[in-house]
């Protein structure tokens, strides 16, 4: 199968990049990897006109850590990421996220970048972001501003970018001391999206009581969900079985499955309820 | 739509070629190289039978395109045998029968070689992991990890029988 015919571009540096982006506006499109946007192109699913490869672009590959969060290039791929070695307990959402995407040869090939901007609702990178409350810087003819995960997506494959706007940046927010988290994903066969995944990270201060809370979803909604009401419902409170419950509870509520083949609405709503409660005891047990 | 030159070192040899931007890896390694032996299987990113190293990673050559691996360097099935002599992951999939009818093979014996190369002596759990995105529906993948076992210990051997040094017994 082969995409439609598109012109191609390999700019060396950033301000190029952008700068095709903005002289071909809506037909144009950003290529990190590919291994989301080609098999769209491939099935003819989308047709682009134009592709604008940032995969050249060595500025945007990296990875470094400061005291405030870990700073991932978007052009980094996703198994440099897995193999990170400098990951430390408060990162274990993020490995275990890396390591559950799709299969290794397409974690070779795959960008964390691509992996949030895409808006696949089954993408595992923005639920860890939300959970944690990252963000992404975002750089466009304007200049450069940052986004918060939370607020990125609109609906499936769309995010509040503009066309001519580059991811350049992933944000992950260390959460510090006393705090723990992970990525449980659900799902069929090898390397097959997931029937729900959840993110979670929570933190608690000297005396147990939980001081932070992130938790969000895949694959249960048109786009990532962060399930604010469940957050919520943890933070100010000992973590006891009855406060888990009522937070799973809220989580079940707060998302928007679609019946099909994986299971009915309420099949989902379950299996997002059990997460929690199961994402939340192990990330309690890592403390 | 214009096209594009591109040049692709694959197994030493650099092939250089004017391309749809379109034009997909594997569709350059078999059509614009001549290398048969890359397979395409169910050209989705499924099953893994197209499998290549691109600059030292196993990647999916059905979902890379030509123009994607301009001036890089490519290791195809091809490229394992030297001088007329099998690798040891090749050989061990014949000694072990990690194949039946062979179509998934060439794809098998590019990630094992991968894998081999970043972890000598990968657990079973590890050699599964890494061959997950890579899909048999003869063996049931039982020889092929044996395979891939078997190939991490010859690897060893033969780098290990480089350090054994005779010592002269002394009367």
């Amino acid at each position: 199968m082969r995409p439609t015919e598109f012109d191609y571009f390999a700019p060396g540096t950033l301000e190029e990049a952008i700068g095709l982006l903005k002289k071909y506006n809506d037909e144009a499109k950003v290529l990190a990897g590919g291994q989301s946007l080609l098999p769209l192109l491939k099935s003819r699913v989308t047709s682009i006109p134009y592709l604008v490869d940032i995969g050249n672009i060595d500025s945007l590959t990296y990875i470094t850590r400061n005291d405030r969060a870990l700073l991932v290039g978007s052009t980094t791929k996703i198994s440099a990421l897995e193999n990170y070695r400098n990951f430390g307990k408060n990162f274990e959402i993020l490995k275990e996220a890396t390591a559950s995407i799709a299969d290794p040869l397409i974690r070779n090939m795959g960008t964390v970048g691509g992996n949030i901007a895409h808006g696949d609702p089954g993408n595992d990178l923005p639920a860890v972001l939300m959970a944690l409350d990252g963000t992404v810087t975002v750089t466009g003819p304007g200049g450069q501003r940052n986004v918060k995960a939370r607020e990125l997506y609109l609906d499936s494959y769309t995010t509040s970018l503009n066309g001519n706007e580059i991811i350049t940046e992933v944000q992950f927010p260390d959460w510090g001391t006393r705090s723990a988290g992970t990525y449980i994903k659900f799902k069929k066969p090898a390397g097959d999206f997931s029937i729900a995944a959840i993110a979670i990270q929570l933190k608690v201060n000297k005396d147990g009581i939980c001081e932070k809370f992130g938790s969000a979803v895949a694959s249960v909604g048109p786009t990532s969900i962060f399930l604010r009401k469940a957050s919520e419902t943890m933070v100010g409170s000992k973590m006891t079985p009855t406060v888990i419950e009522k937070a799973s509870e809220a989580a079940a509520g707060e998302i928007n499955p679609v019946a099909d083949r994986n299971g009915t609405v309420d099949q989902k709503r379950d299996l997002v309820r059990k997460l929690f409660i199961e994402g939340t005891r192990k990330s309690l047990r890592k403390l | 739509m214009a096209k594009k030159d591109v040049k692709i070192t694959i197994n030493g040899k650099e092939y250089s070629s004017k391309v749809e931007p379109r034009m997909l890896l594997v569709h350059f390694i078999r059509d614009v190289a001549g290398l048969t032996g890359t397979h395409v299987g169910c050209d989705t990113s499924n099953c893994g039978a197209c499998t290549v190293v691109l600059d030292g990673k196993a990647v999916k050559s059905c979902t890379v395109l030509a123009v994607q691996a301009d001036n890089r360097r490519i290791t195809t099935v091809e490229g394992l045998a030297k001088n007329g002599k099998l690798h040891p992951v090749q050989e061990a999939f014949v000694d072990k029968h990690g194949l039946q009818c062979g179509y998934c093979t060439s794809g098998m014996l590019m990630t094992s070689f991968w894998l081999l190369q970043k972890n000598r002596n990968p657990t079973e759990k590890e050699i599964r992991e890494a061959l997950s995105g890579n899909l048999c529906r003869c063996t049931g993948y039982e020889n092929i990890v044996k395979a891939v076992k078997e190939a991490a210990k010859e690897i060893s051997a033969e780098q290990n029988k480089d350090l054994v040094r005779e010592e002269p017994i002394e009367a």
